[in-house]
């Protein structure tokens, strides 16, 4: 249980409020919460209930467990770098086969190819604690906004109009009324769903290119008994 | 040679099946972007019966969790089909390279029958 677990509930009862409040009386005209609405295509209880269920632990687990994974490709080609003593077709068969898989593999060199399956696999585990990190961080800081609604004189306005029978949603002249108060509450809440938003859109854009299909597929031709053009094999003593 | 080409199909082999691990362990985690992502719109806060008028959807945040997913779901898919390719292509490797000493060894025999016959 982190930190937005914790300050969910009491938000979810200020957030109904508000959102009762913003589509029953609207808002303030020229409020900066009209923009934030357009841009956001949600209420903020609404925002904020779907953000309390993306949680980083199942993704940054899959990033561990992928991890260990890049070791059975490294292996494979070392088997694949081991050279035998042979000469003929076969043999220059086998050879030019475990290049190429080799190369397909990890690139072939020291550190895995980006376009490699090794390094596909590297950046699927990356993707994966990428996408832990920002839920990670972007629950923090909805969680630091939520608290500080919370506590805010705004809050207590929405409470204690909705607690009132025959409120007025206005409030008195001079006074700020409740749907100025949940406008306010929205527009903080809407802000920081609207910066969560762009950051795990612009990671979402970022990781894409990685994650395609490894490239520079070439079909092998695995060696076999009389590869080659006369089929001859050559022995060395 | 023989010695050695038989040890290194084997190696093969053994790495072949290491990474058709790796694809099944991989199909396991696509859950994991659902229990990490999927949930959008059916979070704690929307669960509630107090909640007061909903929107029928999460909007753009929505969206943007569905899309992670999706491209998570698709990117372990396609390191699944990798990982199994890359154990085929193994495979068939050892197994050329067994046929291969299983030739040569033929190849031998057959030399080392003719030599007494050819000498005599």
């Amino acid at each position: 249980m982190d930190v937005l677990d914790r300050v969910a509930a009491p938000a979810r009862e200020l957030l109904a409020r508000v959102d009762a409040l913003l589509v029953g009386n609207g808002a303030p005209p020229g409020h900066p919460v009209w923009p934030l609405l357009r841009q956001v295509r949600a209420l903020p209880g609404d925002a904020v209930a779907a953000f309390v269920a993306v949680r980083p632990e199942p993704l940054a687990a899959a990033g561990t467990a992928i991890r260990p994974q890049l070791d059975g490709y490294a292996e494979a080609v070392d088997v694949l770098a081991g050279r035998l003593d042979w000469s003929g077709p076969a043999a220059q068969a086998y050879d030019a086969a475990r290049r190429t898989l080799a190369t397909r593999l990890t690139g072939g060199g020291g550190a895995a190819d980006p376009d490699s399956f090794a390094g596909r696999l590297a950046a699927t585990a990356g993707y994966a604690e990428a996408v832990a990190d920002w839920a990670a961080l972007s629950r923090a800081g909805l969680a630091a906004v939520l608290a500080e609604a919370l506590g805010s004189a705004e809050a207590v306005t929405v409470r204690t109009a909705a607690a009132e029978s025959g409120w007025s949603a206005f409030g008195q002249v001079g006074s700020v009324g409740p749907a100025d108060a949940a406008a306010t509450i929205a527009a903080a809440v809407l802000t920081a769903i609207l910066e969560i938003t762009e950051r795990g859109e612009e990671l979402l854009e970022r990781w894409r290119p990685r994650l395609a299909p490894a490239g520079g597929h070439r079909p092998i031709d695995v060696a076999s008994p009389g590869a080659g053009s006369d089929g001859t094999i050559r022995l060395r003593y | 040679m023989d010695a050695t080409a038989q040890l290194v199909a084997a190696e093969l082999a053994r790495c072949a099946d290491q990474l058709t691990g790796t694809a099944s362990q991989l199909t396991g985690l696509r859950d994991n972007a659902d229990r990490g992502l999927g949930g959008g719109l059916s979070g704690e806060l929307s669960d509630a019966a107090d909640g007061g008028p909903q929107a029928a959807s999460a909007g753009r945040l929505g969206a943007l969790t569905a899309a992670l997913g999706r491209q998570w779901r698709d990117t372990v898919a396609q390191r699944a089909a990798e990982a199994d390719e890359a154990g085929r292509r193994l495979a068939e490797t050892a197994a050329g390279l067994r046929s291969v000493v299983g030739a040569y060894r033929d190849v031998d025999l057959t030399a080392r029958r003719r030599q007494p016959t050819e000498g005599s």
